[in-house]
C-alpha cells in the first residue's frame, strides 16, 4: 500500500511539472533549479539578406535559432542588464533613431557622458574588421560583453547581471530552450552575449531605400539625387568627385576600414584628443582613425562622427569639403572637393536617397515588453 | 602565387589581400615586411615563383556581395562599381611640397583596376626546396619606387599627376604602373 501512494504522488506531481513547463511557469516550478525537463528543440532561424548584401557569417558555436534569437531580442530591450535597472542596450541604440540614441555621445545610467556617439546596428552582422568605432571588439559575441560593465553605460557586473537572470521567473527557462542548459546555474554571461549577437544578427536593412530602387532601374533619381549619386562614385569627368566612396562604397556603403578623416589638427600624431584605432592596434599611425560607419539611413542617425560634433549632414559635407585638418595620417583621398553650393545640396539630396525604415517593421526587432 | 617545377606549376592560393599600410610607413616596417603562410604545399625542388598582381578576370566578374565577410575579395573598399571590378592595386600616400619637413602637404593616390591591368610576374631559375615537415622561407623584395618610374626611365612628378582619373591620362598612368610591378618584384 505504502508503495503504491508513493508511486500515485510521484506521477502526480510528474504531470503537474510537465504540464507547468509546456508554456507557462509558475513560482514553484522556475523555482526549481533542475530545467532538464523543458524541452530543447531550437528551430533554426532563417535571416533574409537582401541579394546585393554580402554573405551573414555566423560562428559555428553560435548557430541561428528562433529561441536564441528571441532570448537575445528580450536581453537587448531589458534593463535588468543595468545596475540599476534603468538602461537597456535599446536605450543607446533605439529603433526609431536606426539604432542609435540622437545624443553626440551616450550617457551610462549615472548620467555620465561617454566620449563616442552609439553607433547603428543596422546591419551589423554583416561586418567584419572589428567593431566599435575603435575595433577593438571582433565579433558580435564579443562585443556584447562590453556595454553591461563599462562605467558609462549600464555600469553593472556579470556576476549581478547573471544573479538576476537566475533569479527571474522567465529568463531560465529562455536560456534552456535556446541553449539547452540543464540548471539555471549553468547560465554564463557567454550564452547572454552569445544571445544578443544573435538578435544583433538579424538587424538587417531591406535594401529598399530610394537609391536602391532607382539602382534597380525601378524608379527615376531627380537630377539633383543623380547629380549627388554621380558626385559621391565619381561616375563622370562632368561634376567633382565627393571622394565619399572610398569609404562608404559598396552596398552597405561603408568599407569597414578605419580613417582618420582630418577632423582634428595633429601635428604630432600623439595629438588627438581621442586616439581612437591607435588605443587598441598601439599603433602611432593608426592615431586618429576611427571606423567608417555605414550611410544607410545616415538621415535617422545624427549629430555625427565618433563624437557628434557634427549636428547635421549639411556640416559634415562642409567638413569633407573643407578637406579637413593637418595630420600626417589623414588619409590621402580627403582633400578641399571645391564643391560649390549647388552641388553640396546634390551630394545632400542623394544621402537622403539612403533612408529605408521598413525594415523596422520585423515585428522580431520590436520591443518585447510593449 | 604559385611555384613553378619545370612547366608544371602549383597553386599556392588562389587569391590573398595583402595590406602594407601598418607597415610601410618606415625602414623598419618595410623590412620586417609582410608574411603569408602556406600550409601543406607538395614537397619538391621548385624552380620558379609566379605572383600575380590583381584578380584574375574569372574571379573579377564577381561583387564583394558574393563572397562570405571573411573572403579577400568580400572587401568593398577593394572593388569600384564604376569600373566593374576591383582593384587590383592601390598606391596611396603623402609627399612634401613646399621642402618644409614639418608637414607632408601632398596627397597621392593611384588606384589600378580591369582587366587589362592584371600582371602575372614570373620568377625562374630558383632554387626553392620544400622539405618534409619544415618551413622553407621566400622573401620577396618589392622596390616601390620603380612602381613610379615611367616609360622614359625618369620618375613620375607627383606634384602634377597625383591621381588616376577616368580619362586618358589616367588609363595610361594605369597602364604604366601596372608594367612596373613586373620589374619592381624579385627574390632576395
Amino acid at each position: 500500500m505504502t508503495i503504491k501512494k508513493s508511486s500515485h504522488i510521484l506521477l502526480f506531481g510528474i504531470i503537474i511539472i510537465s504540464s507547468c513547463y509546456n508554456e507557462i511557469y509558475t513560482d514553484n516550478v522556475i523555482a526549481i533549479n533542475d530545467l532538464s525537463g523543458i524541452p530543447y528543440e531550437p528551430e533554426p532561424y532563417i535571416v533574409n539578406i537582401p541579394a546585393i548584401f554580402p554573405e551573414l557569417e555566423v560562428p559555428a558555436d553560435n548557430p541561428m535559432t528562433k529561441e536564441g534569437v528571441q532570448l537575445g531580442r528580450r536581453l537587448f530591450y531589458d534593463p535588468i542588464l543595468s545596475a540599476d535597472n534603468s538602461m537597456s542596450c535599446s536605450t543607446c541604440h533605439e529603433p526609431d533613431k536606426n539604432f542609435t540614441d540622437g545624443f553626440s555621445t551616450s550617457f551610462g545610467i549615472d548620467g555620465i557622458a561617454g566620449t563616442r556617439s552609439s553607433m547603428s546596428l543596422e546591419n551589423i552582422g554583416l561586418f567584419y574588421n572589428g567593431l566599435f568605432w575603435d575595433g577593438r571588439a571582433q565579433t558580435l559575441e564579443e562585443q556584447a560583453l562590453e556595454p553591461i560593465t563599462n562605467p558609462v553605460e549600464l555600469n553593472n557586473t556579470w556576476e549581478n547581471v547573471i544573479e538576476k537572470l537566475k533569479e527571474d521567473d522567465d529568463y531560465p527557462q529562455r536560456f534552456r530552450k535556446a541553449f539547452g542548459i540543464e540548471s539555471r546555474n549553468e547560465i554564463t554571461k557567454e550564452l547572454a552575449a552569445k544571445a544578443i549577437a544573435q538578435f544583433e544578427r538579424i538587424i538587417i536593412s531591406n535594401a529598399n531605400s530610394r537609391y536602391d530602387q532607382f539602382n534597380r532601374g525601378e524608379i527615376f533619381p531627380t537630377d539633383s539625387e543623380y547629380n549627388g549619386f554621380d558626385m559621391f562614385f565619381d561616375i563622370s569627368p562632368d561634376l567633382p568627385d565627393a571622394e565619399c566612396a572610398h569609404c562608404h562604397g559598396g552596398p552597405l556603403f561603408t568599407t569597414n576600414e578605419y580613417i582618420n578623416n582630418g577632423l582634428d589638427e595633429a601635428p604630432d600624431l600623439n595629438d588627438f584628443p581621442d586616439l581612437g584605432r591607435g588605443a587598441i592596434t598601439e599603433y602611432l599611425y593608426d592615431n586618429g582613425k576611427f571606423r567608417a560607419p555605414s550611410l544607410r539611413n545616415i538621415a535617422l542617425t545624427a549629430p555625427y562622427m565618433h563624437d557628434g560634433r557634427f549636428e547635421t549632414l549639411e556640416e559634415v559635407i562642409d567638413h569633407y569639403n573643407s578637406g579637413g585638418h593637418y595630420a600626417e595620417n589623414v588619409d590621402p583621398l580627403i582633400n578641399n572637393l571645391g564643391l560649390n553650393e549647388e552641388e553640396k545640396g546634390d551630394l545632400l539630396a542623394f544621402l537622403l536617397t539612403l533612408t529605408d525604415t521598413t525594415y523596422l517593421s520585423n515585428p522580431d526587432l520590436s520591443n518585447p515588453f510593449e | 602565387m604559385g611555384l613553378k617545377e619545370g612547366e608544371h606549376e602549383v597553386s599556392m592560393n588562389e587569391i590573398d589581400f595583402i595590406d602594407f599600410t601598418d607597415i610601410n610607413v618606415d625602414m623598419a616596417g618595410a623590412s620586417e615586411g609582410y608574411t603569408i603562410s602556406k600550409l601543406s604545399l607538395p614537397v619538391s625542388n621548385y624552380d620558379g615563383l609566379t605572383m600575380s598582381i590583381g584578380v584574375p578576370s574569372d574571379l573579377n566578374e564577381n561583387l564583394p556581395s558574393d563572397f562570405s565577410s571573411s573572403h579577400p575579395l568580400a572587401r568593398s573598399s577593394e572593388h569600384w562599381s564604376q569600373w566593374n571590378s576591383y582593384i587590383f592595386s592601390k598606391l596611396e600616400g603623402k609627399y612634401d611640397e613646399d621642402n618644409e619637413p614639418t608637414q607632408l602637404e601632398g596627397n597621392y593616390v593611384f588606384h589600378i583596376g580591369r582587366d587589362e591591368m592584371f600582371r602575372t610576374i614570373e620568377l625562374d631559375d630558383l632554387d626553392i626546396a620544400l622539405k618534409p615537415d619544415s618551413g622553407t622561407r621566400i622573401t620577396v623584395e618589392i622596390d616601390v619606387k620603380n612602381l613610379f618610374r615611367l616609360s622614359n626611365g625618369s620618375y613620375l612628378d607627383l606634384e602634377t599627376q597625383n591621381e588616376i582619373h577616368g580619362d586618358e591620362s589616367g588609363e595610361a598612368l594605369s597602364l604604366q604602373i601596372s608594367n612596373n610591378w613586373l620589374t619592381a618584384i624579385s627574390i632576395q
